[in-house]
């Protein structure tokens, strides 16, 4: 039986892909290399300070989770007004309390993205009614990251007229809150929530 | 007979054409051009106007060498970040860096400062402390009583009194740097201390920085 002899010569080392590969692999560690490297830098993130004075405020954010927000303005004294007539005169505090954190918790709590959204078009009407001057108050449980605030704060600043405070505060607080009410001052109808005392 | 030739030639020239090398070749050109745009796409500087003209960053002449690659601070750091490496309990410490007159102290040797001071013989320093297990639930009292709170309104004070004037209040500025879980207890604590100071601090900047690995993960 014939066997093909092998030829010991023809087994080469391929050179120029050898090469080829080498750059591609050099190029390809030296590019994710850098990437890396600008990931890893710092970020300087510059906020102004927030304003921590008693007062009212137009809007109140109330951080739930990382992607659950309660989002209070205007709109939201329309649907405690609501319960507060219908059942406000005949049912107990503590069941119409329920009642109005219920209805909030659905209609007015909204995920990272729709709250920035509707924060981008509040930041856009501040800018278009400069002799108006907006108060945010950001209530962020204890214990949350504080990230979570962060972003919030970075999407509001920049406009003169929009300020904001930050409170420590969990949603807890509303379902405590030992009074909620709609006022009507100067032809709006303004939301008032008394939270329970702090330690 | 010329002419043919010299078809002849440029046949061969062809058929000795190595595609490898030029495929391999291309493929590193666009792996090149592919790098190197996703790499210099930067914001777009407005067009220079006589109202606004355009703005330099020169560097300052002030005879003094800085030192390069490492972080110099240029306010107070207040650094949060876990007490120990290997706690799994997440227990936070402070840090509170100071810059020195000259500015040229970098955070590292800061750290260092305060690492030697808790070397000393009681282990203490007064920019230094990690927070109580149980802040969370601390009534604000006990908060003002704690050490760590403490130590940040202290430090606050003395370096507002020292540096921080209504002259230089566009430029007031203190800085955090806290690991991504800190409790926004303490990041709230430090704002409103903030804000104490009226309008004197506008600013607070944050740099952020990735959690620490946690033991088990």
């Amino acid at each position: 039986m014939a066997f093909k002899k092998v030829e010991e010569g023809k087994h080469k080392l391929q050179l120029h892909s050898l090469i080829d590969m080498s750059f591609i692999l050099l190029l390809f560690f030296l590019v994710t290399s850098m990437i890396t490297q600008l990931s890893d830098t710092e970020q300087l993130l510059s906020i102004p300070t927030p304003e921590n004075k008693t007062g009212r405020a137009q809007i109140l954010v109330q951080i739930i989770g990382e992607n659950e927000y309660l989002y209070l303005d205007d709109s939201a004294s329309i649907i405690v007004d609501e319960v507060l007539r219908n059942y406000g005169d005949w049912k107990p505090w503590q069941w119409v309390r329920n009642e109005i954190v219920r209805r909030l918790s659905t209609q007015a709590t909204y995920s990272k993205s729709e709250l920035l959204l509707k924060l981008a078009l509040l930041k856009k009407q501040a800018d278009a009614k400069q002799e108006e001057n907006r108060f945010v108050l950001i209530r962020c449980p204890d214990e949350a990251p504080y990230y979570y605030v962060m972003d919030i704060i970075q999407s509001i600043a920049g406009s003169s007229n929009l300020n904001y405070g930050c409170v420590g505060g969990s949603l807890a607080d509303i379902k405590n809150a030992r009074k909620i009410n709609v006022s009507r001052k100067q032809n709006r109808e303004c939301l008032v929530i008394e939270f329970p005392d702090r330690i | 007979m010329a002419l043919s030739m010299k078809r002849i030639k440029s046949e061969s020239i062809l058929k000795e054409l190595d595609l490898p090398t030029l495929i391999d070749m291309v493929f590193l050109l666009l792996i090149f051009f592919a790098a190197t745009i996703s790499l210099s796409t930067g914001e777009k500087k407005a067009a220079p106007t006589p109202e606004k003209p355009l703005d330099y960053n020169l560097p300052k002449v002030t005879g003094q060498v800085s030192p390069t690659g490492e972080d110099v601070l240029s306010t107070l750091l207040f650094q949060i970040q876990y007490a120990s490496k290997d706690s799994a309990d997440n227990l936070k410490a402070v840090y509170i860096l100071w810059p020195d007159d000259a500015g040229l102290r970098t955070d590292k040797e800061a750290m260092k400062m305060i690492a030697e001071e808790l070397q000393g013989d009681p282990p203490d320093s007064s920019h230094y402390a990690v927070f109580p297990r149980n802040f969370l639930s601390m009534s604000s009292q006990a908060i003002q009583n704690s050490r760590a709170f403490r130590i940040i309104s202290d430090n606050l004070r003395l370096y507002q009194e020292a540096h921080f004037s209504a002259a230089t209040k566009s430029s007031n500025t203190i800085e955090i740097r806290a690991v991504k879980d800190t409790e926004f207890k303490i990041i709230n604590y430090i704002m409103q201390q903030c804000s104490s100071y009226d309008d004197l601090i506008p600013k607070i900047a944050f740099r952020v920085m990735a959690p620490e690995p946690k033991k088990g993960d």
